[in-house]
């Protein structure tokens, strides 16, 4: 017994200790054209962006899934995609496709306009619990298809292989816009009836890149598309590793298996004061806006002076400063300052302590007033830092820490009296302003704070309705400076998003979007060091 | 034996009801929309009624007793449901991610009972000496090291300074993917078990029948080994079955903290996605593995005491 033991443990425990030891990870070692990224979510869970279109998923299905227009969010320009060409009517109500004829799915079949139709259905189809169901609603026919009261979408006509032509119900500026999102994915059908419920788990698109394989919770493989209509990558594949904890993750950066990740304000102060790494940064005023979001319908918010009183009492910029590591910008609209309709004449608030003081007075709350304020675990340092503005004035924001769906959920509801979070995303400046401050959107579909003015309502209408741009943007500038002027916000500061690269990654872009949205296809790799 | 067996998986059954229940309520209690959690801001414009058809697709809309017992009703069929956030099978989802939570746990084990037997053994024989002293010391240290801190200090010295190990990820099950997370795992569950084993050993180690077999004139190694650690084991192993519970608990922070793509991980993420079935596949599936784990150390007293019988 004790000489069989002998003989086994020794052989055992060196081959454990060299199997440890002896091999460096083989994910961080390749010199090939693989990029592998740290993405700072959870795994996505389905990678069908009819089940999940968050930034999780999207940032993945956004090179699996082809669309016939894609948004450059850098340039700010709509250019096509699977579409090589197409066409708008005059009066706004009828878009005409070309398809690509070399566009291929990634099982090498062609792309032809049936599969845009049936992909437009699949998204909207009544019984999918799509959520994006209500993204085609302007669509002719579209709403009736829906809810089951049509077999398809009749303003969606087929014209031969490869002609697609849509009809609106109404004008609708932003439409591109939302056919180059993950509601305009085009899926291939066969593809989708033969795996069913398994399509999220082994996506098939016609992206530039291939989905390859996944191992939940650990990473997702895409490798490049060859025969991709818009030439092939330059990278053979992109890893995306799911990395949620962010000391993790840095630690993974520092020890160079993983060539990008995105950095949160600590990380950021750390890189953007080290000489050596700082030229690798890149950073983007992302379109997200951070915001007090006020309760209008009950006191004391439902006074306008004592809202303005807030946005004067607090010093934006050396909260910035001291609290966030310079990880933002002072913020002067309710849009953000990479929003297309960013008002650079709008000069928001200044501080100015005495003008808030003589406002709450006027406003009946001389010895200020105590609120309750809804936060979560990245925001109630925010709140924190605002508070020590607030104090001196006898206001007092109470923190009630929750996580933040139930924040959202409980301010969505309308009950709150205050909830501070970042908010935005959206690529359309008449988009953002509509969910979060047009009447009809109370509650759920985004105007958390009862917000409500008809002479409002009434300019965002019109440009939803206007195609002249320059008409548009100016209705979009006036209706935002009323909103200011009666901010329903206490306007804080717009996130300025960063992300780093190791030396030997090339081509990622300032992304206002949202910075995880790169464009791979332009990303290449030099030799690892 | 069997009897003992078949009254211990009766009593299964409320115990499952109990934990499934509490999950319901717990989770329902939190708060937070599983469907505002599947919805991007971007998709801020969604209206009422598409909302509550993806809460009808779901069974959301229906009251909470009634959602509950229809969760029961699939379960006892062995249909845990779909997951809110990707719709795959529940049980499918919990049973992918077993392997590396087994594997995880059993090389945590294994590290912990090998070496907390053998120091604590060690540390009884030599008791009083500076070995001893220096055990306990290590053995205070550990219990009291947070798992996260140890975690991440690991990840700094082996991956980030020394480059020895890959600093976190599963790399398809190699080894040296595994060490970082199972010697943080087995950290605190090392300490318990040395100072058990310890402190039993103490007590056997002047018993009348090690004195006879110290007198019989066998080696001082078959001495320990053979009279007095077999007799010390009980204690040992009972804490073994309730540090299975530590393990699992455990492996929560160690797969997030090591991106281990175990049922711990997909526990935490379950959560915050609100995503009620597969929180409640993990927990059913988590109390059966304990429960089976306690009847195995249950069984296992009859090996090392042959006084210990169930009929």
């Amino acid at each position: 017994m004790k000489g069989r033991f002998r003989h086994l443990i020794w052989p055992v425990l060196l081959a454990l200790v060299l199997s440890a030891c002896g091999s460096r990870a083989a994910r961080g070692s390749s010199s090939s054209q693989v990029l592998i990224r740290a993405a700072n979510y959870g795994d996505p869970g389905t990678l069908d962006p009819l089940a999940k279109s968050d930034v999780s998923a999207r940032m993945i299905t956004m090179h699996i899934f082809d669309t016939l227009v894609k948004y450059d969010p850098v340039a700010r320009q709509i250019r096509g995609s699977v579409a090589e060409s197409y066409s708008v009517s005059p009066n706004g109500l009828t878009y005409t496709f070309r398809l690509k004829k070399n566009a291929l799915f990634h099982n090498g079949r062609p792309i032809t306009a049936a599969d845009v139709k049936y992909s437009i259905e699949r998204t909207i189809a009544p019984g999918s619990a799509s959520v994006m169901a209500t993204a085609f609603d302007v669509v002719e026919g579209a709403l009736a298809f829906r809810e089951g009261r049509a077999a398809e979408i009749t303003g969606v006509q087929v014209q031969g292989d490869h002609e697609l032509v849509i009809r609106l119900t109404k004008p609708m500026p932003t439409f591109l816009l939302d056919l180059a999102g993950a509601a305009g994915s085009i899926y291939p059908r066969e593809e989708v009836e033969r795996l069913g419920a398994d399509f999220g788990q082994r996506p098939v698109g016609s992206g530039p890149f291939v989905f390859e394989s996944w191992t939940k919770d650990d990473q997702v493989v895409l490798k490049a598309f060859d025969r991709y209509h818009g030439g092939r990558p330059r990278l053979d594949g992109v890893i995306f590793r799911f990395m949620d904890e962010e000391q993790t993750r840095d630690a993974e950066f520092q020890a160079g298996t993983i060539d990008v990740q995105v950095l949160g304000e600590a990380l950021y102060a750390k890189y953007a004061t080290d000489p050596a790494l700082s030229p690798y940064l890149v950073e983007v005023p992302e379109l997200f806006t951070r915001a007090i979001h006020f309760n209008v319908t009950r006191p004391p918010f439902d006074d306008v002076r004592v809202r303005q009183a807030i946005n004067h009492a607090v010093d934006r910029e050396a909260i910035i400063q001291r609290v966030l590591s310079n990880k933002a910008f002072p913020a002067t609209g309710v849009l953000p300052s990479s929003s297309a309709g960013f008002n650079r004449d709008l000069k928001g608030y200044e501080y100015n302590p005495e003008k808030a003081r003589q406002l709450l007075a006027e406003a009946g709350y001389p010895h200020g007033f105590a609120f309750e304020v809804l936060t979560s675990s990245s925001t109630t340092k925010w709140m924190e830092a605002i508070n020590t503005y607030l104090n001196p004035l006898g206001v007092n924001g109470k923190i009630v820490q929750l996580e933040l769906g139930t924040a959202l959920e409980r301010a969505r509801r309308g009950d709150f009296q205050a909830v501070i979070f970042s908010t935005g995303g959206e690529t359309d400046p008449l988009a953002f302003l509509t969910s979060r401050f047009h009447s009809k959107n109370w509650g759920n579909p985004g105007n958390v704070t009862r917000y409500s003015n008809p002479f409002v309502d009434r300019l965002l209408d019109e440009a939803a309705q206007t195609l002249d741009e320059a008409r548009r943007m100016q209705l979009i500038h006036d209706a935002e400076s009323i909103i200011v002027q009666e901010t329903p916000w206490f306007i804080f500061n717009y996130n300025k998003a960063a992300m780093i690269a190791q030396p030997w990654v090339h081509g990622l872009q300032p992304v206002p979007t949202d910075i995880d949205f790169q464009d791979l296809t332009q990303v290449w790799l030099s030799p690892r060091q | 034996m069997v009897i003992f067996l078949l009254r211990r998986s009766l009593q299964l059954v409320p115990v499952m009801l109990g934990i499934t229940l509490v999950t319901f309520i717990l989770m329902n209690v939190v708060g937070g929309d599983p469907v505002m959690q599947l919805l991007d801001q971007r998709q801020a414009g969604m209206d009422e009624a598409a909302i509550q058809s993806i809460r009808r697709e779901w069974g959301l809309d229906q009251p909470l007793p009634v959602q509950y017992l229809r969760f029961v009703g699939r379960a006892l069929r062995g249909d845990l449901g779909r997951s809110f956030a990707s719709r795959e099978p529940v049980a499918s989802a919990v049973l992918a991610r077993f392997p590396a939570t087994f594997q995880l746990g059993l090389a945590a084990m294994a590290l912990a009972v090998a070496v907390g037997v053998a120091l604590g053994t060690l540390a009884a024989v030599h008791r009083r000496s500076w070995f001893d002293l220096l055990t306990m010391v290590a053995a205070l240290v550990g219990v009291s090291l947070p798992v996260f801190w140890l975690g991440l200090m690991l990840m700094y010295l082996l991956a980030v300074k020394w480059r020895l190990l890959p600093a976190s990820g599963y790399g398809g099950g190699q080894l040296q993917y595994l060490v970082m997370p199972a010697v943080t795992l087995a950290a605190g569950i090392t300490a318990v078990i040395a100072r058990i084993t310890r402190s039993a050993m103490l007590e056997v180690i002047r018993a009348d029948y090690v004195v006879t077999a110290r007198a019989k004139g066998l080696p001082e190694w078959q001495v320990t080994v053979k009279h007095a650690l077999r007799n010390a084991l009980i204690p040992v192993i009972t804490v073994i079955g309730v540090e299975m519970g530590s393990v699992l608990s455990g492996a929560v922070i160690t797969e997030t903290i090591f991106n281990w793509p175990g049922m711990g991980r997909l526990l935490v993420d379950s959560i915050n996605r609100r995503d009620l079935p597969m929180v409640q596949g993990l927990v059913i599936f988590i109390a059966l593995l304990f429960a089976l784990v306690n009847l195995v150390v249950d069984v296992s007293y009859a090996l090392a005491d042959p006084r210990v019988r169930y009929d």
